[in-house]
């Protein structure tokens, strides 16, 4: 008397690839008619097994913000956001009605201290531009622009500690 | 013979010392911190122990006074200061002489003349070793900086005089970067070696890194170990090494080895030593500057060689005539290291920190790993992001990428991100597998930083939409869901 509960979900990855699964149960699904029986498995030692058809791959969840992921296979990050087919289309119906506009946030790309700032709110800066200069590791890094545009913004101040992530500058 | 020794250094290089150390029969002695105070290295070690509580700001591995103190308190004979920290450092050779212990290198002096790097392009020319044109003596003004660059023609590079491990270190290709790029050398190299001396040279555009191990006794007889070749770098900093090389051909290998015993000797070195070298696309070849420790990559030459460094090292150190003649130093197949750092590749290389939660280690003949982490281990800003050190022996260099590649396909961390998928993208490049790459090799070839098995992004969509299934099904699903019969014959039973 089970009802078949099947559903599905697409995984949209960052250069818009996409992948459709039809979802039977938690541990089955379907790719292009192809049946997998999926489960993930804690070792002993630590390791996360993702097993597909028997066939197991080393993974890890880095990690989880709503219905985007970012996981490890054999050590190399993919981030993925999963959807049902109304929520895809729902997402792609607001990105047509409210296309770009806000400014380029220009992150640090690891944690460090801030040794000089080389550009001014209100300057123009071409794309590849450095912006400040970043020390971590004992290493000093350019930190350059990544699009052309005007500085809006600096969120920071000389000599101040910042997390990776961190949103620097601010260019529209 | 040494009867124990001091490693002043920590993580995989201390446990690979207290190993040759050991089995020679000495004793040997760890330093434990209080910033990884259960690490690996300290289970290496015959004797582990403390280091004094100080108020000086320096790491505890820089520390010269206390290392020496250290040591004599314990009755220590000898010092190894493993590479990095303090390891070409003359002022601590120096110090472990006057308070009687033995330093495991070079003599101070040699220390000194190889590390100001001004004065070892004197040495070399003097030895009759080609060297960039370049200058005589430090820069100290920008002005100074542009009418020399001027002369010897941009592109030029700026280098820190007590330079290493690419600090201090900037390339400048026209006038109008000098500026930024002088104050940004000299900064660094200020905060990395305590002196912002720098010189410039020549910058010899997109050479190969090539470099000889050489190895001196305290009895006058010289021996080079071949060659290895570092080109596969990223911001002077070596990611992959191989031994041999095969841009070398048996010529140019005796002429490129022949100079390295000719300066080694010329300046009476002792010890070990690695001279290095670019080799730019005529097959010219050029002195770049010498280190008076052991390498990160020995290893490589170890597996081709079957000969043993730190046995050498300890002992020269002990006074020992050098137990091979070069007559008698076979070369057989060719290895590769693959340095597996805790960094994301992906996002630029950027440090990984983090718990290693697990280890997965490759397993089979002619596979070495030198590591200094398990799990539990924490990779900290503290030190460097060294992983481990993959070191594969095949019979040629076809052989020993198809085994490395192989090797790194069973190497798994967990916890941390790691540079494995970068070695295999290395590995399984057309032109790295031709040999004719050159130190623009990772900028400028890969089309990719990271390797991708077959399937592997598949695999990924797959896990996440696992994943939002298993937290977004409730518990109480149909797989678990109550046969409504049995829920009313229950209800008819209360």
């Amino acid at each position: 008397m089970k009802t078949t509960n099947s559903k599905r979900l697409i995984a949209t990855g960052k250069n818009k690839e996409r992948y459709s699964f039809t979802v039977k149960n938690r541990y089955e699904y379907n790719y292009k008619k192809e049946k997998l029986v999926v489960e993930l498995i804690e070792e002993p030692d630590g390791f996360t097994i993702l097993s597909c058809n028997g066939v197991r791959y080393p993974v890890e969840i880095v990690s989880r913000r709503q219905n985007h992921y970012e996981v490890l296979v054999n050590g190399v990050s993919y981030t993925f956001a999963v959807e049902t087919p109304f929520s895809l289309n729902r997402n792609k119906l607001l990105a047509t009605l409210n296309p770009g506009g806000g400014s380029e946030p220009i992150t640090s790309p690891m944690p460090g201290k801030v040794l000089d700032i080389l550009v001014e709110p209100g300057q123009q800066v071409q794309q590849g531009e450095p912006l400040l200069i970043l020390e971590a590791m004992k290493m000093q890094n350019s930190i350059l622009s990544t699009v052309s545009g005007q500085v809006v913004k600096i969120n920071i101040a000389k000599d101040e500690n910042v997390a990776k992530g961190a949103v620097l500058v601010e260019i529209k | 013979m040494i009867k124990s020794l001091l490693i002043a250094n920590r993580g995989e290089i201390a446990i690979r010392i207290a190993r040759t150390a050991r089995r020679m029969g000495v004793i040997v002695y760890a330093v434990r911190t209080k910033k990884e105070p259960d690490a690996l290295y300290l289970t290496a070690a015959d004797v582990v122990l403390d280091f004094p509580d100080t108020e000086l700001s320096v790491s505890e591995f820089l520390d010269i006074n206390a290392l020496v103190k250290l040591a004599v308190d314990n009755g220590v004979e000898a010092i190894h200061p493993g590479y990095g920290f303090l390891s070409e450092n003359a002022d601590f050779a120096s110090a472990c002489k006057k308070s009687g212990v033995i330093f495991i290198g070079p003599p101070a002096e040699v220390i000194d003349a190889m590390g100001d790097k001004i004065k070892a392009r004197a040495y070399a020319m003097n030895s009759g070793v080609n060297v960039p044109g370049g200058s005589k003596s430090p820069i100290e003004k920008v002005d100074d900086a542009k009418v020399l660059a001027e002369k010897i023609g941009y592109p030029v590079i700026i280098k820190a005089t007590a330079g290493g491990g690419g600090r201090g270190m900037r390339i400048v290709s026209t006038p109008e970067d000098m500026q930024l790029m002088f104050s940004q050398a000299t900064s660094e190299a200020l905060n990395a070696f305590g002196n912002s001396s720098v010189y410039i040279e020549k910058y010899i555009e997109n050479p190969k890194h090539i470099e000889v191990q050489i190895v001196a006794d305290n009895h006058g007889s010289v021996i080079h170990l071949g060659e290895r070749e570092c080109s596969v770098q990223r911001k002077h900093q070596k990611l992959l090494e191989e031994a041999p090389s095969p841009a070398l051909d048996g010529r140019l290998r005796k002429k490129m080895t022949s100079a390295a015993v000719a300066l080694a000797k010329s300046i009476k070195y002792k010890s070990l030593g690695t001279v290095e070298f670019l080799l730019d696309k005529n097959g010219e070849y050029y002195f770049m500057e010498m280190n008076t420790r052991l390498q990160v990559e020995h290893p490589v030459t170890e597996m081709i060689t079957g000969l043993d460094l730190v046995e050498f090292q300890i002992l020269i150190a002990s006074g020992a005539k050098l137990p091979v003649k070069q007559s008698e130093v076979e070369f057989k197949g060719w290895s590769i290291e693959c340095r597996i750092n805790a960094e994301d590749v992906q996002s630029g290389f950027v440090p990984s920190m983090g718990i290693i939660r697990g280890i997965r280690l490759p397993q089979g003949n002619n596979i070495r790993i030198d590591t200094g982490v398990r799990p539990g281990s924490e990779i900290t800003p503290f030190f460097d992001s060294m992983v481990a050190k993959l070191i594969v022996h095949g019979n040629s260099r076809a052989e020993v990428i198809e085994k490395t590649m192989k090797a790194l396909r069973q190497f798994h961390v967990k916890g941390v991100k790691t540079t494995i998928p970068f070695c295999k993208a290395v590995l399984s490049n057309p032109l790295f597998r031709s040999g004719y790459f050159d130190t623009s090799f990772v900028e400028t070839a890969m089309d990719s930083p990271v390797h991708r098995e077959p399937q592997e992004e598949f695999l990924a969509a797959l896990l996440s939409v696992y994943a939002q299934t298993h937290n977004t099904t409730p518990i109480t699903s149909d797989e678990v869901q109550i046969d409504p019969w049995v829920l009313k014959k229950r209800i008819r039973n209360l």
